[in-house]
């Protein structure tokens, strides 16, 4: 690399904590791009790709770093980067979280049938709004909804998109399942703390229910299978995670 | 795989430790330097990005109660949200609050778009792991909570645990707050999830706390009176000095024509319902340091009186009788921190 392209990264770094949304925006393009030619074979080990490294060490040490001393060659970027590995192979936790995630314990579709009729839908006519509702959604909250709503797995690439879209995730309205209730997301979900977020107001309009309506285990029953069936409609979508490199799968080196 | 992000080792290697030594070797270093214009910046990036575009003017905040500041020894490890300052020991009380909102828990609170701006280092309070820390650990701020949300985290706190859900870790949900307000939390932990990735996240903080002498709330001995607003004993003094004066200000009010009083963009009526005041109330929060001499110069300069406070957030309520007057921006000068915090 040119020494008078390392300047500008040098003169972004110096000025980090004051540059503005594009130029945090070139300064990342900079500097994942001159760490491309860089791969400590210790990287190996940590079982993450090298574009995933690249942009952790981005978010961790360029932009929220405690040194301010900015680096003046590439040869002293490839250094904190390589240092930036070392670092958690020396920390390496066991951080295996694969647990067992329950996920919708839906009903069989013929057990829909009966209630939803009293509120003149059929299962497949849920089916079809919700479809509809996702349609509505940004990327964000489809992938809270799948991810975290309906008990779907994440995938590792998706993580920090996820934890990303918890920031916008108050207005979608997912509520806990709670252990050994199964209709407790539909009794939550029209509680008048969430009624009013996308979930709520999406649920009580397509039984025909106003927000100030006192509701009954009935009507709970209801927004419960509203809501397994729009689960299914969730999971069904096909999600490509947004990489953030042009070659995510790139591997470091053995 | 669940959602955990980003990965224990990243955050373990935030911990303050002694440099690493390493050497860059030939065979580090391969292939050529791509076009950086060619480099994807993903949605969530430039998102983040944004945030902390918007939040950078709150850095050089004045500390006061209900902001989000970095702990200065060491930023990259966290920050704390500040609930209220204990006079007794001279600090702040507060939770550790750190960027991964995946890692909440029942009573994590996840900072949302509500809170904005809000740098994204703020991104999750932990209420079940509260802190005290001496004005010296405080460094720039992040963002600033409103009443309600430092409720929310205080809610949290005592009863976040108690939110009995289905565990799934690394997965958000609303939980009803008390008023019809809400909180984004995690699922809670339970015994069952003996591999959680938030067990040992919350371990890998408690020995980051420790090696930066950051003292848990909870290991402290029990608080003996009620935690006080900032500087509550110091303003005592002040208090009572001018009390008088505001006694003389409420009397003449008594005979002053019963026009209209504002209140900030309120209305408001005296106490004692016997007269209406005129003026306009300010709600101020005052430099840690600065004096009592400096303090009480200013307020005459300014013809100002202090009619209400410490509340607790260490906030005082001063009124000009000039309904027109527009107090100074902090700044040199004047020993305010903080208007209406």
């Amino acid at each position: 690399m040119q020494s008078e392209q390392f300047e500008r990264i040098h003169d972004f770094w110096t000025r980090r904590q004051r540059l503005s949304q594009g130029e945090l925006g070139e300064f990342y393009q900079r500097v994942i791009a001159a760490l491309t030619p860089c791969r400590p074979r210790e990287a190996a080990s940590l079982g993450d790709t090298l574009a995933d490294l690249r942009h952790q060490f981005f978010i961790e040490k360029v932009l929220h770093g405690d040194s301010d001393a900015a680096p003046h060659h590439v040869g002293a970027l490839f250094l904190y980067f390589k240092r930036f590995i070392i670092d958690q192979l020396r920390k390496q936790r066991d951080d295996d979280d694969a647990d067992a995630q329950e996920g919708c314990d839906l009903q069989a579709p013929d057990a829909y049938a009966a209630p939803l009729r009293d509120y003149q839908l059929t299962p497949q006519q849920v089916r079809d709004a919700a479809d509809v509702f996702i349609a509505t959604l940004p990327r964000d909250l489809i992938l809270l909804l799948r991810h975290c709503g309906c008990g779907g797995m994440p995938v590792n690439e998706l993580a920090e998109q996820i934890a990303s879209a918890h920031y916008h995730g108050g207005k979608l309205g997912l509520v806990h399942r709670q252990k050994g209730d199964p209709v407790s997301a539909g009794r939550q979900i029209v509680e008048p703390a969430h009624r009013a977020t996308l979930l709520g107001s999406w649920v009580l309009n397509l039984l025909k229910l106003r927000v100030g309506d006192a509701l009954t285990a009935r009507d709970m029953q209801a927004a419960q299978i509203v809501l397994d069936i729009l689960c299914v409609a969730a999971l069904s979508l096909h999600m490509d995670p947004v990489s953030t490199h042009p070659n995510p799968d790139e591997r470091p080196p053995a | 795989m669940t959602a955990l992000t980003p990965s224990l080792a990243i955050v373990a290697a935030r911990l303050p430790s002694p440099p690493s030594s390493a050497e860059l070797l030939d065979a580090d270093a391969a292939g050529t330097t791509p076009d950086w214009r060619g480099i994807a910046v993903p949605d969530h990036l430039m998102q983040r990005f944004a945030r902390r575009s918007d939040a950078a003017p709150l850095a050089g905040r004045p500390i006061a109660g209900g902001q989000i500041h970095l702990l200065a020894r060491c930023p990259g490890f966290g920050a704390v949200l500040l609930d209220a300052w204990d006079s007794t020991r001279q600090r702040w009380r507060g939770w550790l609050v750190t960027p991964d909102a995946a890692y909440a828990d029942a009573c994590g609170l996840v900072v949302e778009e509500r809170d904005a701006p809000a740098d994204p280092r703020a991104g999750l309070v932990l209420c079940d792991m509260p802190v005290t820390v001496a004005v010296t650990d405080l460094g720039a701020c992040l963002g600033v909570f409103s009443q309600e949300r430092l409720q929310a985290a205080r809610w949290l706190e005592t009863h976040g645990r108690a939110n009995g859900a289905t565990a799934a870790p690394g997965v958000i949900a609303r939980v009803a707050l008390p008023g019809d307000d809400y909180a984004l939390t995690g699922t809670p932990l339970s015994s069952e999830l003996g591999k959680d990735g938030r067990v040992a996240y919350r371990q890998l903080l408690r020995q980051g706390l420790q090696q930066l002498q950051i003292a848990s709330a909870d290991a402290l001995a029990p608080i003996s009176k009620p935690v006080q607003a900032a500087n509550a004993n110091r303003w005592l003094k002040i208090v009572t000095a001018v009390a008088a004066s505001v006694m003389v200000v409420q009397s003449a009010w008594l005979f002053l024509p019963k026009d209209q009083a504002v209140v900030g963009n309120a209305e408001f009526r005296s106490g004692s319902g016997s007269g209406v005041e005129t003026g306009v109330r300010f709600r101020v929060l005052f430099r840690a340091e600065a004096t009592e001499a400096e303090i009480r110069t200013w307020l005459q300069r300014e013809q100002l009186e202090i009619v209400a406070g410490p509340d607790t957030l260490g906030a005082f309520t001063v009124l000009s009788r000039n309904r027109q007057k527009v107090l100074p921006p902090p700044g040199p000068g004047n020993p305010l921190a903080v208007i209406n915090p």
